[in-house]
């Protein structure tokens, strides 16, 4: 529905308000009517009596009900807001406390290391020959590896770690690749 | 019956203020961490930790160690070879260890110009903060001659001071 627009045709005409009236405005804003304090008071405690009877139907009808609901809800919430304030708190302490990266000084000395005690020849070295993959392949798996096909090509199926048929330079890499793999995203 | 479903209206809005309360207080706790976050990293350094691996009077053929950083702040961010030229390209190393704190780091060279004493096979680089002094472990796993014989080393590492 289209609404009446009255300002067509009309120009500027009757847009002057009549001098009564506009001389009554000018009174009205220089006498302000003075309300006492008290009459002020009375009508506020007044107007909680009349809040207090309608119950919270009247509250929520008035902005001032509103206002006293709001607040009677926030201190019937404070104990809980107090117990997460305090979670909040105590949460925020652990983690500055305990956060804190640690001053500390500590060079774990390295001990040498036999490798598991293998030498050439000796039992656990034969068993490793044997079966390559009956221990960790480790880097010295891959640098005897490399040597052999150096010096020629290696028949020897137990070293075709990658199972493709052929033990070459990909097996080494295979090897290496074994030998340095973190198992879980490179944590410990 | 009104006043019912207006107490029902009125509890379900409670509620749901507590709730918007809590995930206030949740956001709010979210930002000062990420604000301390932020100011952790705002106050990060590099450094390069220099490994060692002493294979006495026997040439060092390969090697293999593993590397951990034992405060929680810092990370692995770069890898790189050694001063002698057998050991001098990159060791071989899981990228998975990249922004983390534990590597194992191998190399072997099959040639005959090999290092003997104490040599720098390695350089690992790390992030840190400027508070943090480094703590590390380092654990030799494998040493190796020429022939491939397994040989007792040892390995050490040692942080470079900035110039």
């Amino acid at each position: 529905m289209r609404v009446p627009d009255d300002h067509e045709g009309r120009g500027d005409e009757g847009l002057e308000a009549p001098p009564e009236l506009v001389s009554a405005l000018k009174r009205l804003r220089q006498r302000r009517p003075v309300i006492p304090p008290t009459v002020d008071e009375a009508m506020f405690r007044a107007a909680r009596r009349h809040l207090g009877e309608h119950g919270d139907k009247g509250a929520v009808a008035t902005g001032f009900g509103l206002l006293s609901k709001l607040l009677r809800e926030f201190r019937a919430l404070s104990p809980w807001v107090a117990a997460t304030a305090v979670v909040v708190a105590g949460f925020l302490a652990i983690h500055f406390l305990l956060g804190r990266p640690r001053a500390l000084v500590e060079q774990k000395p390295t001990k040498p290391v036999e490798s598991a005690g293998v030498e050439q020849g000796s039992s656990g070295e034969r068993a490793a020959r044997q079966n390559p993959e009956s221990r960790p392949l480790d880097i010295v798996d891959a640098l005897r590896l490399a040597k052999r096909l150096e010096s020629g090509p290696v028949r020897e199926s137990r070293w075709d770690v990658n199972r493709d048929g052929v033990v070459d330079g990909r097996d080494v890499q295979t090897i290496v690749v074994r030998a340095v793999r973190l198992e879980k995203g490179g944590r410990s | 019956m009104v006043a019912g479903v207006e107490a029902r209206v009125t509890r379900a809005l409670g509620a749901a203020r507590f709730g918007l309360l809590l995930v206030l207080f949740f956001r709010l706790a979210a930002g000062l961490f990420a604000q301390s976050a932020g100011s952790e990293e705002g106050r990060s350094r590099f450094c390069a930790v220099d490994i060692f691996v002493d294979s006495k009077t026997t040439p060092l053929a390969a090697y293999q160690l593993e590397f951990t950083v034992t405060n929680g702040a810092t990370r692995i961010v770069g890898i790189e070879g050694g001063e002698h030229p057998a050991f001098r390209e990159a060791p071989f190393y899981d990228p998975k260890a990249m922004q983390n704190e534990r590597v194992v780091i191998a190399s072997f060279n099959t040639g005959t110009n090999l290092p003997s004493g104490k040599s720098r096979v390695a350089t690992i680089h790390l992030q840190t903060t400027e508070t943090n002094t480094l703590q590390c472990e380092l654990r030799l796993q494998a040493a190796a001659d020429a022939q491939g014989t397994r040989v007792v080393a040892e390995a050490s590492f040692e942080e470079r001071k900035s110039k």
